[in-house]
């Protein structure tokens, strides 16, 4: 089992990582912290799960790269590409905001969900809205895991 | 039992006849009927009604022709008919009653509008007068009024105009009087206008009702009936407009009859019928003929017929006799032509003759020919297409309320295939002035089609137009061929044979001339053919080709129903390897369908198909010169102009960072200057742009490298002569004998009395000097040591702006207060959490906020003070430890063996005390990333936890801001984390003097993030400045720029910068203006004092190596040491303007500096 963790916040990814390897015990996991190293991940590995941050930088950012455009809606870009890749890989998005984008193209998450039901239905397996300083999120990850299939609940 | 049912029934029925003849009875009993009973008796037939008006006048209500507004009713609140049908009924029963009247009117309404378009304001006024007098004031005559004004006078006439009649007493009246005079400002764009509308309509509280809903469109659609794009409720609009004068309700029908029978799917009701054949019969005016025309159940209405100079230039179209044709129209439009007919065959035949319509000099010139030229630009579709179909907008609007401004609105409508709420080109067909061959379009019915052609056959027997429609082009010779392969092919599509309408269409279309309305209409005549037999590949192909090169809005819409969300990309798949599938993109884009992330997503997607299909990963690996031989024309240029942008390419796992992305995209406006020249210029100055931008963030990672830095040469030359003394002291030393070199040093009195001693070794001992005095000027020489470039780097600003910046990006910290040293209230957080501005609990968010903001910058100023330090006696917590033990430097000592060399003696100890540093960096790298961050990140969730549960949606906007902030913060600390490591300025490249300054202007922007820094830049061009001076010429222009943000007392700080050279110096000036509390605190006191900071004698000062207050102390020491100028540097201070404006100027020598 290969599971991918794409988000740019580091405390939040290693929160995540860490709740996965605590549920999960033995996968097989991988981190990427933009679009672009997420993306290389999936074509290099397939994985058969993906925690996907809704919105992301381009690139992973570091003191000489500044990262590139931010992606309000990374998270559509990203199941988009996998939808035109035809990579059925499962992914739920996990997401500390609850709109994105900006002016008139201001979304909600739950809008979103619908839109990435719709959309991609094959891929798109539910949303989690993450907070840090509650733990509510862990029982809904882990109510979307186990319906997909995955180790014991929380 | 049953037969006493029977006898109830039947009594019950004479009843019922008894009532029927009742309600039948002429005069008094109507009244009495409507009162009693008006369900009743608008339910009646129209001949009964019309009886009915015959004999009681007083059914009609109030006057219906007033002579005054005062006498004008606008809105009706009374019962009336129940449903449409009985509402149709009556008004057509209104309307018949006053029919010789209207017609009369509709007669000097024509003649008004012939008036405007042809600009005649006396004739115009002389029909406006008579209008009044004989038929009374009405809502089309105050608008005809302001019309006439707008077009004659211009905006002061239709001002007065407007304010007379705002004067009338009524409200709705004086709602429509300035809602009309909106309109027809001729600097007013029709988006105003509906802004304009919903303000004055938005009824405020009230607004919540359905009745005040509707209300709010009736005005609508009495102040904006060019609005196709609303749908309407004619049931309301007539029962509202019941007391209108006659002459309203006359337009109001008309154009709500026209709006049934053209909203998708209906047709109207037997009701509509039947009142249309009455009004068709009785009124001259023409649109209720062609009304009654599309309504007829059987064909058998008889026809309004086209004048024939109308069907001379139809058949001169048609036959491709152009020159005749435009002769003809231009006669007839400056006559005052009201046939928009001839407008658009004299604007289409123009493009066979390739002459434009004559250039309207000026406003002067009549409102006829400015639609000519202006529908000549529509139809050309090119880039003045979006003014052309505004300045038609406008002149729809000038002429609203006639026949002929309908048909331009729809005309319009069709061409920029808006989204309206009826069929346009059905609207526009019942606007026409006349039937003429073309009107079969409006009907599907065949029997309709042929009884239309038919009459018109039967007036023009020898018109090749008219047989064109009947029987395609196989039996008329005298046709342009094009034409007739056209009518051929529209023929086959009605007839449901689309194969054969699709092979005559693309036939048609390569005849075509591309620059003609013909070819965009056989085009889109194709792509429905295409539609209809499922083949949308071809349909994109044909719209990309056809409309690539043109404005977006023409084919944006259709493209976008084409690849709608959810469209079915596999059946696009062959056409994956065309040029076409990501232009559609691209039009989609242009066109403005959709978000810009939802476009660009997209967007991508076909570019990696267009590129996976060819076997490319990046645009560039195209054999871009067999592309373009292969590809003339418009679509590989495009295709790399418009598609392979960054935005779009970013997406691409073909690319490892931004930098590949933008040296790509470089490269691809290289190859653009060479296969498309004609747009040099804008590719050149997108190559500079991005060249720039990628110097500046170079510029930028070479300055974050350097911040911790020495200047060894400059410690070692400082040293000179006495340390080189020393070391030949040293080497003597050593060269001596143990024995020799042996003294005795006390090292403590044990006992009070016994003496106790160290051996130590003179050679060690005169090391140790040099290695200390070495160290010394490593750590604090002013000019050239760590601690002077601590401060000017790091300390100074800059750690803390970086720190700040997301804060402050989002609003979450304020500043403190110069003189209270309190923080400002963080209003900005405080009104969008707080309920009301008496919230209580408006104190605790402040409070909140201040407590946060202290938090960081308690954060800060631990970092600065005490981290990034010396540590000393006075600094015990400094980080920098260069404390060295006894047997530290024995270390050092036996490290220099028998080296005789001075510089690798110096080398040796300098590696030492680098050494030193890096242990001492790495400390402080680990403390940043983890007590740094952690302090940080809890004063973030304390700042959530104190504001606690506040206005839900502000609380929800406060943890995005928060969590925002997080991830910013994480990036800044991990680059400022990085700033800590030994510098390599070896490899910076010489730099651009605007570079440079693009640079260091970036570096403010980043420190100040809520500042809008944009100072005018004046430097020579071409000018290098040698790579080994990069940072401290950078380091020079932050620190005055730095200076004049935080001092200058304005977010928007105005700002020159100018750098010259007078034969061997180089002058740099900065000025600003001060705000008006800045320049009063610019004392004369305070000014001597900066004067004496940037002063000579100041460099040695040891103020250097502080912060606050010793930007000049450090800027001259970065003039005269780090870019080596000596003595050959001055730094003035001036103000200027009377204490308004301040300046720095910095003259140094130019020789060494510059490439």
């Amino acid at each position: 089992m290969r599971i991918l963790v794409v988000e740019d916040d580091d405390l939040k990814r290693k929160t995540l990582v860490q709740f996965i390897i605590e549920r999960l015990g033995g996968v097989t996991l991988a981190e990427g912290r933009s679009f672009q190293s997420g993306m290389k991940e999936v074509v290099a590995t397939t994985p058969d799960l993906i925690l996907l941050d809704m919105s992301i930088p381009t690139f992973d950012h570091s003191p000489v790269e500044p990262g590139g455009r931010v992606r309000a809606f990374g998270g559509l870009d990203f199941l988009e590409e996998l939808s035109r890749l035809e990579i059925e890989t499962k992914v739920i998005v996990v997401s500390q905001f609850d709109s994105f984008g900006g002016g008139k193209e201001t979304q909600t998450l739950e809008e979103l969900c619908r839109r990435m039901k719709t959309e991609f239905p094959e891929l798109f397996c539910g949303s989690v809205f993450y907070q840090s300083s509650e733990t509510a999120w862990r029982a809904a990850l882990s109510a979307q895991m186990t319906l997909l299939g995955l180790g014991r609940d929380a | 039992m049953a037969k006493k049912k029977n006898v109830a029934k039947r009594t019950l029925a004479r009843r019922n006849e008894k009532r029927a003849e009742r309600d039948n009875r002429m005069p008094r009993s109507s009244l009495a009927q409507v009162s009693r009973s008006p369900q009743a008796f608008f339910a009646q037939q129209l001949p009964a009604l019309l009886r009915a008006l015959a004999e009681e006048p007083r059914l009609l209500g109030p006057e219906m022709w007033p002579t005054s507004f005062d006498e004008m009713q606008l809105l009706t609140l009374v019962r009336g008919p129940a449903n449409l049908d009985d509402a149709i009924k009556w008004r057509a029963a209104v309307l018949l009653y006053h029919s010789a009247r209207l017609n009369r009117f509709h007669e000097c309404a024509e003649r008004f509008q012939a008036a405007l378009l042809t600009r005649d304001a006396i004739k115009g006024d002389e029909i406006l007068a008579r209008i009044r007098e004989e038929f009374g004031v009405s809502l089309w005559w105050l608008r005809s009024r302001l019309q006439l004004a707008a077009l004659c006078g211009g905006l002061a006439s239709l001002r007065e105009a407007a304010a007379h009649a705002e004067g009338e007493t009524s409200e709705g009246l004086q709602i429509c009087a300035s809602l009309f005079s909106s309109k027809l400002d001729p600097d007013s764009s029709l988006n105003d206008f509906a802004y304009t509308v919903d303000r004055t309509l938005a009824l405020g509280a009230n607004r919540q009702t359905i009745l005040a809903q509707k209300i709010v469109e009736y005005f609508r659609f009495q102040v904006d009936s060019l609005d196709l794009l609303r749908s309407v409720d004619p049931f309301d609009l007539l029962a509202f407009g019941s007391r209108l004068p006659a002459i309203d309700q006359y337009m109001m029908f008309l154009a709500l009859a026209q709006r049934i029978c053209t909203t998708t799917g209906a047709i109207g009701t037997a009701a509509l019928r039947r009142s249309i054949g009455h009004l068709a019969g009785a009124f001259s005016d023409v649109r209720f003929g062609l009304l009654a025309t599309l309504l007829s159940s059987d064909g058998t209405r008889t026809l309004p017929i086209p004048p024939s100079r109308l069907v001379t230039a139809i058949d001169g179209y048609t036959r491709g006799d152009y020159d005749t044709v435009v002769s003809l129209c231009l006669g007839e439009i400056d006559g005052g032509t009201c046939a928009f007919e001839f407008y658009e065959l004299c604007a289409k035949s123009l493009f066979f003759i390739e002459r434009s319509p004559i250039v309207l000099a000026s406003e002067a010139d009549g409102l006829s020919r400015r639609i000519l030229a202006a529908l000549h630009e529509v139809l050309k579709q090119d880039r003045d297409v979006a003014n052309a179909i505004v300045t038609l907008e406008k002149c729809a609007c000038l002429l609203e309320g006639s026949r002929f401004a309908s048909q331009l609105n729809a005309f319009l409508k069709m061409q920029s295939r808006a989204v309206t709420a009826c069929n346009s080109s059905r609207y526009f067909l019942l606007n026409s002035c006349c039937v003429t061959p073309r009107f079969v379009e409006i009907s599907s019915r065949p029997y309709v089609r042929e009884k239309i052609l038919q009459d018109l056959s039967a007036h023009w027997p020898s018109s090749p137009s008219i047989r064109l429609f009947s029987r395609g082009a196989d039996m008329v010779l005298d046709v342009e061929p094009v034409r007739s392969l056209k009518y051929s092919a529209r023929l086959a599509a009605t007839e449901g044979r689309h194969e054969d309408a699709i092979q005559t269409f693309s036939g048609a279309l390569t005849q075509a001339r591309p620059d003609t309305p013909m070819y965009f209409e056989i085009a889109d005549a194709l792509f429905a053919s295409y539609i209809s037999t499922n083949r949308q590949c071809e349909a994109l192909l044909l719209l990309v080709n056809t409309y690539g090169r043109r404005p977006p809005l023409f084919a944006g819409l259709l493209i976008a129903d084409l690849l709608r969300p959810g469209y079915r990309r596999s059946v696009f798949k062959h056409i994956f390897s065309r040029l076409e599938w990501p232009l559609a993109f691209r039009i989609l884009a242009a066109a403005g369908e959709g978000s810009s992330s939802d476009v660009n997503r997209r967007q991508y997607g076909a570019y990696a198909d267009f590129l996976a299909s060819h076997g490319a990963t990046r645009p560039t690996q195209l054999a871009y010169r067999e592309w373009a031989a292969r590809n003339p024309g418009f679509k590989f240029v495009s295709f790399l102009r418009f598609v392979c942008v960054p935005e779009v390419m970013d997406s691409s796992v073909a690319f490892e960072n931004s930098e590949e992305i933008e040296r790509e995209r470089i490269t691809i406006c290289q190859t653009l200057l060479e296969i498309d020249p004609t747009n040099g210029d804008t590719y050149a100055q997108e190559i500079a742009r991005r060249t720039q931008t990628m110097a500046v963030r170079r510029a930028l990672n070479y300055l974050g490298d350097s911040k911790i830095y020495v200047d060894t040469d400059g410690v070692v030359r400082a040293l000179e002569p006495t340390f080189r003394m020393g070391f030949e002291r040293f080497l003597k030393m050593r060269e001596l004998s143990q024995r020799h070199r042996r003294i005795v040093v006390m090292r403590s009195v044990e006992n009070g009395s016994r003496i106790v001693v160290d051996f130590r070794d003179l050679a060690q001992e005169t090391f140790e000097e040099l290695f200390l005095e070495l160290k010394n000027r490593f750590i604090s020489s002013n000019e050239f040591g760590l601690d002077s470039y601590l401060s000017v780097r790091l300390r100074h600003g800059t750690l803390s702006a970086q720190i700040r910046r997301c804060f402050e990006r989002d609003k979450l910290i304020t500043q403190r207060n110069a003189t209270t040293n309190e923080y400002e209230p963080n209003m900005e957080w405080i009104d969008r959490l707080a309920l009301s501005p008496t919230d209580d609990k408006r104190s605790v968010y402040s409070d909140a906020f201040r407590r946060f903001a202290h938090a960081v910058d308690a954060a800060i100023s631990e970092v600065i003070k005490q981290w990034i330090q010396i540590r000393s006696d006075a600094t015990p917590t400094g980080m920098f430890d260069f404390n060295y033990r006894d047997e530290d430097i024995t270390a050092v000592y036996k490290s220099v063996g028998l080296m005789k060399e001075f510089d690798s003696f110096v080398s040796v100890c300098l590696a030492e005390l680098w050494k030193r540093t890096e242990v001492s960096l790495a400390r402080i790298r680990e403390r940043l990333n983890s007590e740094l961050r952690r302090r940080l990140s809890e004063a973030l969730a304390a700042l959530e936890s104190d504001v606690g549960p506040g206005f839900r949606e502000c609380l929800s906007a406060l943890k995005r801001a928060t969590a925002q902030c997080r991830t910013e913060l994480s990036h800044d600390l991990d680059a400022i984390v990085s700033w800590f490591r030994r510098s390599d300025t070896t490899s910076v490249p010489d730099y651009e003097i605007q570079q440079l300054t693009e640079t260091a202007i970036e570096i403010v922007r980043n420190c100040h993030p809520q500042v809008r820094f944009s100072p005018a830049v004046d430097v020579p061009r071409n000018s290098r400045v040698l790579g080994r001076f990069f940072s401290a010429f950078v380091d020079v222009l932050f620190i005055v720029f730095d200076n004049v943000v935080r001092h200058s007392g304005s977010m928007e700080p105005k700002v020159q910068f100018r750098l010259s050279f007078l034969r061997n110096t180089v002058e740099l000036s900065v000025t600003n203006v001060l705000s008006v509390e800045a320049s009063a605190r610019l004392t004369p006191e305070k000014l001597e004092q900066i004067r004496d900071l940037a002063g000579a004698s100041s460099t040695a000062r040891d103020s250097i190596r502080f912060e606050g207050g010793t930007g000049f102390v450090k800027l001259r020491k970065l003039l005269f040491y780090d870019l080596k100028r000596a003595e050959e540097a001055e730094l003035k201070v001036k103000l200027l303007d009377g204490g308004a404006t301040f300046q720095v100027l910095m003259q140094v020598s130019s020789g060494g500096l510059f490439v």
